[in-house]
C-alpha cells in the first residue's frame, strides 16, 4: 500500500539548480510549459478578430473530435445534431447547411459546394496530429476568397519534424466507444522528415427527444501521410495526403402523401474520400516568400438516400514581398476545377445531375506602414470568376494601430460574397407533406432557380487587444454586418394534382431577395492566477434581424435567424498540481434557439490527467455532466431527427515511445 | 491459505510496483520554459570562447545581459548562475534597458517582448564580440548568433555560424552538433 501511495504522489520537479546539472542533451528533451504571451505575439499584429486554438488547449479541454475543439473559440456556434452531424457557424446563420464559413485543412478547402456544408464526420482527424486551429471571425474574403463571409477556420496539422517517433492515443468511453490514433514519424537524412498516421474511431448511438434510438452509431477509418523536406536555405516542400472511410446511420423524416404523412426512417450514411496536397515554399533574396500549391481532393457521400461525389483540383500561387520601405505586398492567383456527380435520391435530386465548375481568382493585398512600428493600413481585394455568377469583387480595408508593445486597436470594412450552391441553382426536393384536415394533403416541393445570385455582406468590424502582463490577456471584437440578397424561399400559387393521390401542390422556389443586419461583440481573455492555475473564457453576443422585402412580403429566409443563440459563454480552469497531474474543468453556456424552441443549456466537462512517465499520460473525464442529455440543435431544412447529446465518460492513454 | 500460484502472483505484482516506483521516481514532468532557457544560457557560457579582448583579466565575470524592461526569467536566471562558474569565470546577470548600456556584455539575451528593438540591437552589436541570443522566428537569419525555438513543447536552438564568426566567437563543436545551423548575415547598411 505504501508503494501505491508513492506512485500516486509523483516526484519532485527538477528545480532550477538541478537543471544546471543536466547535460545539453537532457535539457533538449525536457517538456516545457509556455507563457500566454508567446502565443498571442503574432495575433496581436493582425487587424482581424483572430483566435488560435492550440494543441494544448485541445488537450486540456478533453476534446476528442474537431467540432469539440472548435467550441473553444469565441463567437463560434457549435451544435451537435446527431452522432456524425454538427451545425457550426460564426456570427449567425447556423444550420447543417452553414454556408458562410470557409473551412480549410492545411490550406485545402473541405466545404462541399454541392451540399453547401462541411461534413464534420469526414474531417475527424487524429487530434494528436493537430498543431493548432486558426479561427478568423468576419470576412476573410480578401485572401481566402468567396464563401468566407463570416469566417475562416484553418486546421493546421503538425509538421513531420515535430512528430518523430511512435505515438499512440487510445480512448474508450460511454459515447466515444473506441478511438485509436497511431502514428510513426521518421527522418530521411538531415533535411527530410515524414509521418504516417492512422485513426480508427467508433462512436455510439444517441436517442431522439422522444426516446427512440436514432441508429446514428458511426465509425471512421483514416490513414494519412506527410512529408516535409528542406532543400538548401531557401526551399521547403510539403506533401500531405490522406484517405478515409466512414459509415454510420441517421434517422430522417420522409414525407408521404398517404397517411401517415411523415415517417421516420433509418438509413445508412457514408463518407469516403481522400486528398493529396503538394506545396513548395521558396524564399527569395531579401526575404520574400513564394508559395505554390496543388491539391486533389475526392469525396463521396451518401446521405438521406442522396449520393454524390466530387473531385476537386486546385492550383494556388501566392507571393509576399516587401516593396520599398513601407509596403508589404501579398498577391496571388488561383484556379479550381470541381467535378460534381450526383444521383437522385427518394426526396431530392439535381437536374442536371452532373456539373463541372471552374473558379479563377486573383488577389492582392498591400500592408502599408503609415508610421513604422505603430500604424498600418491594409488594402486588399480578391476578384473571382465562377461558373455560377460570373465575376465577384471582394475588397477589404483594415487599419491596425499598435499603441505600445502590449496593446493594439484594429478596425476594418470589407465586402464578401457567398456564391450559390448546386442545390439552390438546380435542386428539386420534396420538402414536406402537410396533412389536410378533412381534405386533400398538401405536398410542399422545393425547386432551385438558375436566377439565384450570390449573397453579399458588408462588414464593419473593430477590436482591441491587450496583454496586460505576462499573466493577463484580453481581446474584444465588435461587428456590424449588412447582408443583401440572402437565400430565401418564394411561395408560389398552390395547384391541384390528381396523381398519384389527389393532393394540393405548394411549390417553393429558391430566391435571394432578403436583406438582414447583425451586430454583436465577442470578448475573450485569460488569466494565469499562479504558475499552475490558469483561467480562460469568452463571451459572445449576436443579434441578427432579417428585413422584410416590401416587393415580396411572403419571402421567407432559407436559414432562420432564430437558430442562433443570442448569448454564448465559456469558462475554463486549468490546474496543474503535484507537478504531473492536471485537473481541468470547462463550462459552456448556450442560449435558447427560439426558432425550434430548444432551451438554453449549460455543459460541464471535467478532466483529470496524470503523467507517470515523461511520455505517458493517462486521463479520465466526463462531458455534459450537468444533464443526463440535452438537445442542441434542430435543422429546419434537413429532415434529420436530432439527437439528445448524452452525458458521457471516457478514459484515454497517450503514449510516445 | 494462499496457493503457490497466487503467492507467485503477489510477488510479481509487488516487484512490478517497486519497478514502477523506480521508473516514476526518475520520470520528468513539465518545467517552465524560461527555467530551461536559463539553464541553456548558463551552458552557452561554458561552450563558447570569447576573443581575448572581451575580458580584462582572468577573474572578470561573464556578463549575461538581459535586454528589456521586464524580466522574462522572473529571477530564475540569477538563481541559475549564483555561485557557479563557466570555464573558471563567475557569471553575473545584468538587466539593460537601452542600446547604450551594452558595453561589457558578453551574452545579450533579447526576449520576444523586445521584438521591435531586435533589429537595432543586432545592428549595434554586430562584430562587437557579444553572443546575441533571441527567441523570435527570424532572429538567427537577421544576424543573431543563437536563437531558441520551441519544437513540440521542447526548447531547441539554432546557431548562425556566420554571425558567430563575425563576432569572433568560437563555438564548441559539441554545441554546434546539437543545434540547427543557419548561415548568412544581413548586408551592412
Amino acid at each position: 500500500m505504501l508503494m501505491l501511495s508513492m506512485l500516486a504522489f509523483g516526484q519532485a520537479q527538477p528545480n532550477t539548480a538541478d537543471l544546471t546539472q543536466m547535460s545539453l542533451e537532457d535539457l533538449l528533451k525536457l517538456e516545457v510549459t509556455t507563457t500566454i504571451g508567446k502565443r498571442l505575439q503574432k495575433i496581436s499584429q493582425t487587424p482581424a478578430a483572430v483566435y488560435v486554438i492550440s494543441a494544448e488547449d485541445i488537450e486540456r479541454a478533453g476534446a476528442t473530435s474537431v467540432p469539440d475543439a472548435l467550441r473553444l473559440a469565441p463567437g463560434v456556434e457549435v451544435a451537435q445534431i446527431d452522432g456524425s452531424t454538427w451545425a457550426i457557424s460564426i456570427r449567425g446563420f447556423n444550420s447543417i447547411f452553414s454556408n458562410k464559413l470557409l473551412v480549410l485543412v492545411d490550406g485545402r478547402t473541405v466545404y462541399s459546394t454541392i451540399y453547401t456544408q462541411v461534413f464534420w464526420a469526414a474531417q475527424d482527424l487524429p487530434l494528436q496530429d493537430v498543431e493548432r486551429i486558426e479561427v478568423i471571425r468576419g470576412p476573410g474574403a480578401a485572401i481566402w476568397g468567396a464563401n468566407a463571409v463570416n469566417g475562416v477556420i484553418n486546421i493546421v496539422t503538425r509538421s513531420a519534424r515535430d512528430t518523430q517517433g511512435k505515438r499512440l492515443t487510445l480512448e474508450a468511453g460511454s459515447h466515444d466507444q473506441s478511438i485509436a490514433d497511431a502514428s510513426y514519424g521518421g527522418s530521411l537524412g538531415h533535411d527530410a522528415a515524414f509521418r504516417i498516421s492512422s485513426r480508427y474511431a467508433l462512436r455510439g448511438q444517441m436517442l431522439a427527444e422522444a426516446g427512440t434510438d436514432l441508429h446514428d452509431r458511426w465509425d471512421l477509418q483514416r490513414a494519412g501521410a506527410r512529408g516535409d523536406w528542406t532543400r538548401g536555405p531557401r526551399d521547403s516542400f510539403n506533401l500531405i495526403g490522406d484517405i478515409y472511410q466512414s459509415g454510420g446511420g441517421e434517422t430522417f423524416v420522409i414525407p408521404n402523401l398517404t397517411p401517415p404523412s411523415d415517417v421516420a426512417t433509418n438509413s445508412l450514411t457514408s463518407h469516403n474520400g481522400g486528398s493529396l496536397l503538394v506545396r513548395w515554399n521558396h524564399e527569395m533574396a531579401g526575404g520574400s516568400q513564394t508559395v505554390f500549391q496543388v491539391y486533389y481532393d475526392r469525396s463521396h457521400q451518401l446521405l438521406s438516400g442522396f449520393s454524390n461525389s466530387d473531385g476537386t483540383v486546385d492550383f494556388d500561387f501566392h507571393q509576399e514581398a516587401r516593396v520599398g520601405e513601407r509596403h508589404d505586398v501579398l498577391w496571388g492567383l488561383g484556379a479550381r476545377f470541381i467535378d460534381e456527380n450526383t444521383h437522385a435520391g427518394p426526396q431530392l435530386y439535381l437536374s442536371p445531375n452532373d456539373q463541372n465548375l471552374k473558379l479563377f481568382s486573383a488577389f492582392v493585398q498591400d500592408e502599408i506602414a503609415l508610421r513604422p512600428d505603430h500604424l498600418w493600413l491594409t488594402l486588399g481585394t480578391k476578384v473571382e470568376h465562377n461558373s455560377y455568377t460570373g465575376a465577384e469583387v471582394q475588397p477589404d480595408l483594415r487599419i491596425l494601430w499598435e499603441l505600445n508593445s502590449r496593446q493594439s486597436l484594429w478596425a476594418g470594412i470589407s465586402r464578401a460574397v457567398r456564391t450559390p450552391a448546386a442545390f439552390e441553382e438546380r435542386g428539386h426536393s420534396i420538402a414536406a407533406v402537410l396533412p389536410g384536415a378533412g381534405g386533400p394533403p398538401t405536398l410542399v416541393t422545393f425547386s432551385g432557380s438558375p436566377q439565384v445570385e450570390s449573397e453579399e455582406v458588408l462588414a464593419y468590424e473593430a477590436g482591441y487587444r491587450v496583454l496586460a502582463s505576462r499573466r493577463v490577456s484580453f481581446d474584444v471584437a465588435a461587428f456590424y454586418d449588412l447582408y443583401q440578397h440572402l437565400s430565401s424561399v418564394d411561395f408560389g400559387t398552390p395547384f391541384f394534382q390528381a396523381d398519384p393521390v389527389p393532393h394540393l401542390e405548394a411549390p417553393l422556389t429558391a430566391s435571394n431577395v432578403l436583406n438582414a443586419h447583425s451586430q454583436g461583440v465577442e470578448v475573450s481573455g485569460s488569466y494565469a492566477a499562479t504558475r499552475s492555475w490558469k483561467f480562460s473564457g469568452s463571451y459572445s453576443l449576436l443579434r441578427l434581424f432579417y428585413h422584410q422585402d416590401p416587393a415580396d412580403p411572403t419571402a421567407v429566409p432559407a436559414i432562420n435567424a432564430g437558430l442562433n443563440p443570442e448569448h454564448q459563454f465559456q469558462l475554463h480552469s486549468d490546474f496543474s498540481f503535484r507537478r504531473n497531474w492536471e485537473f481541468d474543468t470547462s463550462a459552456y453556456f448556450a442560449d435558447v434557439l427560439p426558432a425550434v424552441a430548444i432551451p438554453r443549456y449549460t455543459r460541464l466537462d471535467v478532466r483529470l490527467a496524470w503523467s507517470p512517465l515523461e511520455r505517458l499520460r493517462l486521463s479520465f473525464g466526463g462531458k455534459n455532466l450537468l444533464d443526463p442529455r440535452h438537445l442542441e440543435f434542430q435543422d429546419l431544412l434537413q429532415p434529420t431527427v436530432p439527437a439528445q447529446i448524452p452525458r458521457s465518460f471516457y478514459g484515454q492513454v497517450e503514449w510516445q515511445f | 491459505m494462499l496457493s503457490a500460484r497466487s503467492k507467485a502472483r503477489q510477488v510479481a505484482l509487488g516487484a512490478l510496483i517497486v519497478v514502477a516506483c523506480g521508473i516514476v521516481a526518475s520520470g520528468q514532468a513539465p518545467v517552465g520554459e524560461y527555467e530551461v532557457k536559463a539553464a541553456f544560457l548558463f551552458n552557452f557560457a561554458k561552450f563558447v570562447e570569447w576573443p581575448p579582448e572581451a575580458f580584462a583579466n582572468a577573474s572578470e565575470p561573464v556578463r549575461l545581459c538581459v535586454f528589456g524592461d521586464e524580466d522574462p526569467f522572473d529571477h530564475s536566471l540569477e538563481r541559475v548562475v549564483e555561485g557557479k562558474t563557466a570555464n573558471g569565470r563567475p557569471m553575473q546577470v545584468v538587466h539593460v534597458h537601452s542600446t547604450k548600456d551594452l558595453k561589457g556584455c558578453h551574452i545579450l539575451f533579447i526576449s520576444w517582448m523586445e521584438e521591435k528593438q531586435t533589429d537595432a540591437l543586432l545592428r549595434t552589436t554586430r562584430g562587437a564580440g557579444i553572443l546575441t541570443v533571441g527567441e523570435t522566428d527570424n532572429f538567427a537569419r537577421d544576424g543573431g548568433v543563437i536563437n531558441f525555438v520551441l519544437q513540440q513543447n521542447r526548447v531547441a536552438f539554432e546557431i548562425n555560424v556566420d554571425a558567430a564568426e563575425q563576432n569572433n566567437l568560437k563555438i564548441s563543436s559539441k554545441l554546434l552538433s546539437l543545434a540547427r545551423i543557419v548561415h548568412g548575415v544581413p548586408e551592412r547598411n
